[in-house]
């Protein structure tokens, strides 16, 4: 599960606490607070070199929810309102816009997004297999 | 709203995902590690338990001297060793209707793929007479050897290096079939902990000790430190070889006491790569280990026998002073204990001892030897420089990149190869990557909790790994090449993620139950109102101080708390429910019951050295010593009645033995292994089915 944090490293990863609150503002600082005293991240010495810390930051980031990320999806990549994208469509636009993936995420992604049948990305249906639940 | 921002919300909402993923499976792993470490703070408690009754108990009655004397003398001599097992084997019929593999001597490759595939295909058991013959052959070749082997890699020949396998037959098969069988072109190492926690410990002795007779210049064991008996007492393999083999269970325990001890300590490929299954230390001296008799470190575990069987803390050579690690010893410190008629055993030494004294040569290892071995076997490598004393295994050291560094350049070394801990991704590198850490159990704390992997050293010494996952339910592997990025499918692993995590949930909560009481007192600390109610804060505080695993139980908090009102918790309420899911018993107050959870493994232990002859059983007289003595030691009182009321009400045919494993399943105490199989296996059927190997 290396690409979370290769990610960050590459967007300009933090390497302390300090920078990790200032770069996830929303709710990190209360969130960050619950690894307090966990020896979580202590004494590892990641053998590539990638800070840990932003795995933290990365999981507590801002995001949309479940349901705005449904209408961003309809709204900016299926104007034609389908109700699903091909493989390409959605190849294109995460691995060339905004803060592209790797070919690993898109790997990754794809291979719980696509429907085996049809080929398919079916959004709404991904998005909702794809909850943790909140605290 | 721009295509680019869209982009980036999704993107963000994407990999917040795979990274609360990602914390999710860090956080399991942090829970079985801070547990398993809590483990091996046990056995420092029965190390100091031992030392007690050394130190402080006079036995005040024959049953209670026969209780000492049965757990301070664990030891045989090494000349009625020879004797016994020679004649052994051979005694030992094979019944015609048997139609397990047969061996013969000297062993052919056909033999060993035969084991490989009577334990794989048919899942039959050697047959006590072969596995003693196999021991016998393998104890004569392991005595010619070297402690450091010395192996040269040439031209189209691999040489594969395995970490620690653990009972785990299926990796070792995986590794075979995948990797290829041992053979003049395919030189093997494997680095040592092979027994013990797996089910089939004895099976992979077998198949190791097998190819090792049959290709000695190319197969290579190294000794790990569950190569020693007092770790197997407590880690499994003993309970394993007495249930597979119920006659003859013991004598192969004896024998395999002293093939262990003939294990060679290292391996050193091109005088470049060292393999070896622990660490070192900042005083590990190689040309030391070369020399010193690995033979003579019979019991090297120093948790358990420091004070008896490792050297003496007076200099050799003082008046008083007793050869290391002799039955000598032994008796030495009995009488300390006040033993009657220890004066008897000792004439009735073999005079090979006697004669040694006179020449004035030391018997056993000196300290410095003992220390050395202890260090290759159970050191630890940290990302800080310097070398400290390992506090958590209590044996060996933590040692930092500068101690490799200095080892490096000291013997002209490029790269030490060791094992010893596990690791998510089955390998691990450190130190600028000049320590390479291999692990080749995979699943190791449980089904789908880590990777196994092995390395190949190819020309020039370049490494390459390959990593791998049994499937228990469906019998297939994924593997996965280091180079060659294959991966499964993302709802398989979130699916298995989440089946780790409730196993490592209910350990913890298993754990958390042991110690009811003590966090009851810690809440109402901060409980000052007595209100009943401490915020959720305070609860995360008070478990840190009464457990302390430095595990992030905010986070875990949600599966932790079902129920709190707001950011409070009942702190009653919470403990009760806890116990609902542990076996409550009328007669056993629950502070007992904590207590005997809490220190079952050493229990366990204990009473697994009393009984001496393996035979499963222990009676009553002597549980009731063995507890009397705990209790003691331990500061619990008025309990003694509980427990005999207990044992004798397991005791169902009343004839004054118990079966220590019924005794501890009354409390559900017994570990259960390979508990994966029946909760994961028809899930995995239907999810890992598909994945793919490359």
């Amino acid at each position: 599960m290396r690409f979370a944090a290769k990610h960050v490293q590459r967007g300009g990863g933090s390497s302390n606490l300090a920078d990790a609150r200032a770069a996830a503002p929303c709710q990190a600082p209360a969130q960050l607070s619950k690894y307090r005293g966990s020896r979580l991240f202590t004494n590892r010495s990641s053998q590539d070199g990638f800070t840990e810390i932003g795995t933290i930051v990365r999981s507590l980031g801002c995001c949309p929810s479940e349901g705005e990320l449904h209408d961003l999806l309809a709204e900016t990549l299926d104007s034609a309102k389908r109700g699903f994208l091909t493989k390409e469509e959605l190849i294109k636009h995460m691995t060339e816009e905004g803060e592209p993936f790797s070919q690993e995420e898109m790997e990754e992604m794809l291979s719980a997004a696509i429907d085996p049948e049809s080929y398919l990305i079916h959004y709404k249906d991904y998005i909702a297999t794809m909850v943790i639940d909140e605290n | 709203m721009p295509a680019f921002k869209a982009a980036v919300l999704i993107q963000r909402w994407y990999r917040r995902y795979v990274a609360q993923l990602e914390m999710r499976r860090r956080c399991t792993w942090s829970i079985f590690q801070s547990i398993e470490y809590a483990r091996q703070q046990d056995q420092g408690q029965l190390h100091e338990f031992f030392n007690y009754l050394v130190g402080h108990f006079t036995p005040s009655s024959h049953h209670e001297s026969n209780i000492l004397s049965c757990m301070l003398t664990e030891q045989i001599h090494p000349q009625d060793l020879e004797l016994e097992t020679c004649g052994d084997y051979k005694a030992i019929e094979v019944p015609a209707n048997y139609t397990g593999p047969r061996l013969s001597f000297p062993l052919l490759p056909g033999h060993a793929t035969a084991l490989v595939e009577a334990f794989r295909l048919k899942q039959q058991q050697l047959h006590a007479h072969y596995v003693l013959h196999l021991l016998h052959e393998t104890r004569r070749h392991l005595a010619q050897l070297p402690n450091i082997t010395r192996v040269s890699s040439c031209y189209g020949k691999e040489l594969t290096v395995c970490g620690d396998l653990h009972g785990q037959l299926d990796d070792l098969i995986f590794i075979f079939y995948k990797n290829g069988l041992p053979s003049p072109e395919r030189a093997y190492v494997f680095n040592g902990d092979f027994v013990d926690r797996g089910k089939d410990s004895v099976e992979i002795l077998m198949v190791l000790f097998a190819f090792m007779l049959v290709y000695p210049r190319e197969f290579h064991l190294n000794r790990g430190n569950h190569e020693d008996h007092m770790v197997n007492l407590r880690y499994g393999f003993t309970k394993e070889v007495m249930h597979k083999y119920k006659i003859h269970g013991k004598t192969i325990l004896k024998t395999l006491q002293d093939v262990f001890c003939w294990l060679p300590l290292a391996t050193l490929v091109d005088e470049k790569v060292l393999i070896l299954h622990g660490g070192v230390s900042d005083r590990t001296d190689l040309e030391l280990l070369a020399k010193l008799d690995r033979h003579k470190l019979r019991q090297q575990d120093p948790q358990g026998w420091p004070v008896l069987q490792g050297p003496l803390q007076c200099p050799l050579g003082s008046p008083g002073a007793v050869p290391a690690g002799t039955t000598l010893e032994v008796e030495r410190c009995q009488q300390r204990a006040g033993f009657p008629g220890v004066q008897g055993q000792e004439e009735s030494l073999p005079s090979a001892s006697e004669g040694d004294l006179d020449a004035g040569e030391p018997l056993g290892p000196t300290q410095e030897e003992w220390q050395q071995v202890v260090d290759i076997l159970w050191s630890d490598p940290m990302p800080q420089e310097g070398c400290k004393a390992n506090s958590v295994r209590r044996a060996g050291c933590y040692f930092g990149p500068d101690v490799t560094e200095q080892l490096l350049q000291k013997y002209n070394l490029q790269l030490l190869i060791r094992s010893h801990e596990c690791k998510p991704e089955g390998y691990e590198f450190c130190h600028n990557r000049k320590v390479l850490t291999i692990f080749s159990a995979s699943n190791y704390y449980e089904v789908g909790s880590n990777r196994g992997a092995y390395v190949k050293l190819g020309p020039a010494l370049t490494l390459h790994i390959v990593q791998y996952q049994a499937n228990k339910a469906t019998h297939t592997l994924t593997m996965r090449q280091r180079q060659d990025f294959t991966m499964t499918g993302f709802q398989e692993k979130v699916t298995l993620i989440s089946r780790v995590e409730q196993s490592a949930l209910r350990a913890l909560r298993e754990k958390m139950f042991a110690h009811s009481l003590d966090l009851l007192r810690e809440f109402k600390k901060h409980d000052k109102g007595k209100a009943g109610m401490i915020s959720l804060n305070d609860w995360a505080v008070a478990l840190e101080a009464v457990l302390h695993l430095g595990l992030p139980w905010r986070v875990l908090r949600p599966q932790l708390v079902s129920s709190s009102v707001g950011s409070t918790l009942e702190y009653s309420a919470w403990l009760q429910d806890l116990a609902k899911d542990w076996p409550s018993r009328e007669n056993i107050q629950s502070s007992l019951l904590e207590t005997l959870y809490r220190n079952r493994s050493n229990l366990e232990t204990i009473f697994r050295i009393i009984d001496s002859d393996h035979s499963g059983f222990i009676s009553l007289d002597e549980l009731r010593q063995a507890w009397k003595l705990f209790s003691l030691h331990m500061g619990i009182t008025g309990t003694d009645d509980c427990i005999c009321n207990l044992a004798q009400s397991i005791d169902f045919n009343k004839d004054g033995r118990i079966d220590i494993n019924e005794f501890l399943e009354a409390f559900r105490l017994v570990q259960q292994s390979c508990s994966g199989d029946t909760a994961f296996g028809h899930m995995q059927d239907s999810s890992c089915g598909g994945s793919s190997e490359s």
